[in-house]
């Protein structure tokens, strides 16, 4: 008898439930424009045929869009009691559980642990070593955590049947998903806070003990780690150019050279073999780049190679304040690695104190000095030895009206090699940089060639006024030792302050969060329907591919092997995971605070939305639709 | 329609068939059932292990989808999350975090249903007070026993003071006196208007609280109506008197035989062991005798006992209430007699001819199960086994 006679009564709208229609509205929304932004950022536009322009302005308004639909679903899901109920009920259940106990002491015990690496026995090298490891560890540590605790939670509430009694409350299934999400959040949150601020102190403790350390220690920690920094990289060498130039005259000059090559590519004993002609000219053409790149970042004994950088964003601030010159003391310290020259102690008004950046280029009247140190009314200038001897220098006499002169500093970032195989001994590398200013010709750096070390990342710091008004620099590497140098391309970076460190570590926690609020998505989503043990080890299966992410991206790069079916295979795959899974590497903040390099809101707000908010609120949506259509109770009769 | 909305819970041609991994059908756990619950009444769901009775409360519940078939509450799909605010589960097994405590318990599950909380706390106290569990409240519930899980269990039920109670196995792993004020429990909610469900192998608890029952076998019904109507043996007649002595039972002897019948046992009545518990936990009670368990008062949460949803004030007003609904002590002497079938009276008469002062035994109402002493269970025991050949009521 198939006949249900038996009508449902249509549900009423009460207040739960227009919450629940607001919720899932904002998430549609968020939904919609975030997997297009995704899609943007995989090349839809280019494939839509919109020029780029179009897609930046619509990638913006969808960016827009989604930061107003997740506030929105996260306002009707806070307006819930009950998602508000659920969510402190996971919030206590997990403080409750050894796991959490476990792992925040884990999380203690690392942080402690890495407080006591040296690091390559610098001040700064320490704090490096500390901020870098510690950030890094703490966002392993509460990734881990969150991933077992939503595997667990959830598949406790199935297989012991807990759900029973919940699923039996007026609990709509999308409350419960989103309040136990909100309840990890919520957890991640008191211990990111709690193990934040021990970092905090703790990097404050080692800044303070570098106060007492030599100058070039304070100055790198002043400068390098305690700062928010905008970076620059170099602009790219034009390899492909020159190597097309190269092949053009091979072909024209000597034919039967480049015919050998191919039919090296083509011949099925070869290394690297070619299926067809246009593949081994291909790969012709990228041993080529190979090697001009390798060529473009040499630089022979006696010359001068040159690397411009732009889009350097910088207000080439300079004022000028009064100042009285209070002594002048010659440095003669005999202590290895100690200063030496001159120190100049100015009277200045405490107002400009605040101004001063340790290791900050300054002038008096015209000689050029840096910041060495400041006090509450004065600022201590040096003069290295050789400048020291400059009449200028010479002129700044006791009890003497100046004029000191601010300008904004810019750093250089380089790391100098040398060529495999040639033998450079450590203290022959001599040279020099010098910035110029394309437009104006101003030029600041190392007056003189110097010993520079080597395999080792150097910071010069500069005034700002070698940025042209377009914002272009040129810096000039002159190369003064006996052996051929190279400069390292990728190393090349342009950076400026442009906010505090205080800043830029709370976006750093937060950046944490964010990671924390999608694994947490992603345990939950995993954990609606999949037992303990394998909802684990799939979440570190989509931990690990997240991690890997770079890589990945690179393995299936389709620039190189653009007709290989795999590969095209694996982008489009690449694409679709992408869209579900971060790059972890990449919004990790431990290289972001370790180097002082700014954490933008411009970012921040980026990650936080494609990843805090798209992909997270994709998962649990996912696991809403799940859990929806799952029958709680199992096979019993 | 109409009539629906009077259903608390209707089913129509539910069935649930379990699929194997490859959606091969497996086992029919509850075939084409038609179920109609009325509001007000106790209704049990009795069967063997297996017959499909926690299937179909699941289903009742949203826990399950069914494959054909419908099954609505309060004229509701099971699964819309507005009626839970309606309903009391009771789960055959407790399923309570285990790293809560008992207070803290009943405060989330009644947060889930928006309770202010002055409102909570007070129910939350009166919970604790009837389930014996007030001196035991602060400590997590992975360390109580069954029994207390079980009465916990109870109270996170009656939290929202539900309209629909069901209840899975409610009284497996309970001491009798707790099952006792269960079953008082049952019928003062009743009395209050509220519907039960519940399914039970505990026949005595069944019979002691359903008003209709419903004998499942294999997921179809194949018994169900009011308990008095299922006990009552119809070929049999017994007598309570004084005892009597050799002399006397041989005149009745020769009474019966002259009618043509004889009489078949002749056997002092025993108590029922339950009341006989019952009387030595109460006097244990009455002497103070210290427990580390659930340690019941014996009263009903005040608010449980409200006629209607009024916010609780008042203290006046419950004791009041607490006083003048006392649980009626239950009927617990084994003395109940059997409707008399009519054609005998004259055989009955001639019995009690010369003691005019025996009154008449009365007649239980039929939609209450009559407490018969020696009840022959094979009655049920038979529908459960499901081997003889009785009227099937389910396939009708």
């Amino acid at each position: 008898m198939e006949s249900p006679s038996l009508q449902y009564a249509l549900p009423p709208a009460t207040a739960a439930s227009r919450r629940s229609l607001a919720f899932f509205i904002a998430v549609a929304v968020l939904l919609v424009t975030g997997a297009l932004d995704v899609l943007a950022s995989v090349g839809l536009g280019d494939a839509a045929g919109l020029p780029p322009r179009t897609v930046q302005t619509l990638r913006g308004l969808a960016h827009v869009l989604e930061i107003i639909a997740a506030a929105g679903a996260l306002a009707a899901a806070v307006a819930s009691f009950t998602v508000r109920t659920v969510a402190m009920g996971t919030l206590r259940q997990a403080m409750r559980m050894k796991m959490t106990a476990l792992l925040a002491g884990m999380l203690v015990l690392s942080v402690a642990g890495v407080f006591h690496i040296q690091g390559d026995g610098t001040a700064g090298g320490r704090i490096y070593t500390f901020l870098s490891y510690s950030t890094s560890l703490v966002a392993f540590v509460t990734s881990l955590m969150t991933l077992f605790l939503g595997a667990t939670i959830m598949s406790q509430d199935m297989d012991r049947k807990l759900i029973f009694t919940l699923a039996t409350k007026p609990v709509a299934r999308w409350e419960y998903l989103v309040g136990r999400w909100l309840g990890l959040v919520l957890l991640n949150v008191l211990l990111i806070a709690a193990t934040g601020l021990s970092i905090w102190g703790l990097a404050q403790y080692l800044r303070q003990q570098a106060r007492s350390g030599s100058y070039a220690d304070r100055k790198a920690v002043e400068t390098e780690v305690f700062v928010a920094r905008q970076w620059v990289a170099a602009d790219p060498l034009a390899a492909a150019e020159a190597a097309d130039d190269a092949i053009k005259a091979m072909k024209k000059n000597r034919p039967d050279v480049y015919e050998r090559e191919i039919a090296a590519y083509l011949s099925p004993g070869s290394a690297e073999h070619a299926r067809d002609r246009d593949e081994a000219e291909q790969m012709q053409r990228k041993k080529t780049i190979a090697v001009e790149l390798d060529r473009m970042q040499r630089v022979a004994p006696g010359t001068l190679t040159q690397v411009s950088f732009s889009g350097i964003d910088i207000a080439a601030s300079r004022s000028q304040v009064p100042a009285r010159v209070r002594f002048v003391m010659p440095l003669k310290s005999t202590r290895q690695g100690a200063e030496k020259g001159k120190l100049v102690r100015l009277t200045i008004a405490p107002a400009v104190v605040g101004r001063l950046r340790l290791g900050a280029p300054l002038k008096v009247n015209d000689a050029a000095g840096e910041m060495y140190r400041a006090g509450n009314d004065f600022v201590d200038v040096l003069f290295d030895e050789e400048d020291a001897a400059l009449p200028a220098v010479a002129a700044l006499g006791e009890g003497k009206d100046v004029t000191l002169t601010l300008v904004a500093t810019l750093q250089l970032r380089y790391q100098i090699q040398k060529i495999v195989n040639d033998n450079v001994p450590e203290d022959q590398v001599f040279g020099q940089w010098v910035l110029i200013n394309p437009k104006t010709s101003v030029a600041d750096g190392m007056r003189r060639p110097r010993q520079l070390p080597m395999y080792s990342t150097q910071t010069l710091t500069v005034s700002a006024a070698v940025v042209s008004d377009e914002g272009k620099v040129t810096a000039q590497f002159i190369n003064a030792s006996r052996k051929p140098l190279v400069i390292s391309h990728d190393t090349l970076q342009m950076l400026y302050p442009v906010g505090s460190f205080e800043g830029n570590f709370a976006r750093g926690m937060a950046m944490i969060v964010v990671r924390a609020v999608f694994v947490a998505a992603m345990a939950l989503m995993l954990g609606s329907f999949l037992s303990f043990p394998v909802a684990a080890l799939a979440g570190m299966a989509g931990f690990i591919v997240a991690q890997l992410m770079p890589f990945l991206a690179s393995a299936t790069n389709m620039t190189y092997y653009s007709h290989d079916a795999f590969a095209v295979v694996g982008h489009y795959v690449l694409a679709l995971m992408s869209m579900v899974l971060p790059n972890l590497p990449a919004i990790s903040p431990g290289d972001f605070l370790a180097e002082g390099k700014v954490i933008s809101w411009d970012f921040f707000t980026q990650v936080a939305v494609s990843t805090g908010a798209f992909r997270s609120l994709l998962l649990v949506c996912l696991g809403c639709l799940i859990f929806r259509q799952r029958e709680l109770a199992r096979v019993q009769v | 329609m109409d009539q629906d909305r009077h259903h608390v819970i209707a089913t129509a041609g539910l069935t649930k068939i379990f699929r194997d991994f490859w959606c091969r059908e497996k086992v029919t756990a509850v075939a084409d059932l038609d179920i109609e619950i009325y509001p007000k009444e106790v209704f049990g769901l009795l069967g063997p292990n297996g017959s499909g009775k926690s299937t179909t409360i699941k289903m009742a519940l949203g826990l399950m989808f069914p494959t054909r078939g419908r099954i609505a509450v309060f004229g509701h799909r099971p699964t819309d999350v507005g009626i839970k605010k309606r309903i009391g589960f009771l789960p055959e097994e407790t399923y309570l975090y285990p790293f809560l405590d008992a207070r803290e318990t009943l405060d989330y599950y009644g947060r889930l249903f928006h309770q202010p909380r002055r409102q909570r706390l007070q129910r939350i106290n009166m919970l604790l007070d009837m389930v014996g569990l007030s001196a035991v409240a602060y400590r997590r519930i992975g360390e109580y026993s069954k029994g207390m899980k079980r009465l916990i269990g109870m109270a996170q039920a009656l939290i929202n003071d539900p309209d629909l109670l069901i209840l899975d196995e409610p009284t497996s792993g309970l001491d009798p006196n707790a099952t006792r004020h269960f079953k008082d429990l049952v019928r003062i909610l009743v009395d209050r208007g509220k519907t039960v469900v519940l399914s039970s192998h505990m026949l005595a608890d069944v019979e002691d609280v359903c008003d209709r029952v419903c004998v499942l076998y294999g997921g179809r019904v194949r018994a169900m109506g009011a308990v008095g109507d299922l006990l009552t043996q119809t070929s049999l007649t017994q007598i309570t008197t004084d005892q009597l002595d050799q002399p006397t039972l041989d005149a009745v002897r020769a009474v019966l035989q002259r009618n043509g019948r004889d009489i078949k046992e002749v056997a002092a009545p025993r108590d029922r062991l339950e009341s006989v518990f019952l009387k030595i936990v109460a006097d244990a009670q009455a002497g103070n005798v210290k427990t580390g368990g659930a340690a019941p008062t014996g009263g009903v949460a005040e608010f449980l006992r409200q006629p209607d949803r009024e916010p609780l004030d008042g203290r006046a007003v419950i004791e009041d209430l607490l006083t003048a609904a006392q649980p009626a002590p239950a009927q617990e002497a084994p003395v109940a007699a059997p409707p008399v079938p009519q054609p005998q009276r004259d055989v009955l008469d001639s019995l009690v001819a010369p003691a005019p002062a025996a009154a008449p035994p009365p007649v239980p109402r039929q939609d209450k199960p009559a407490p018969v002493v020696q009840a022959d269970r094979d009655v049920l025991n038979q529908l459960l086994g499901g081997t003889d050949g009785r009227k099937d009521q389910g396939e009708a």
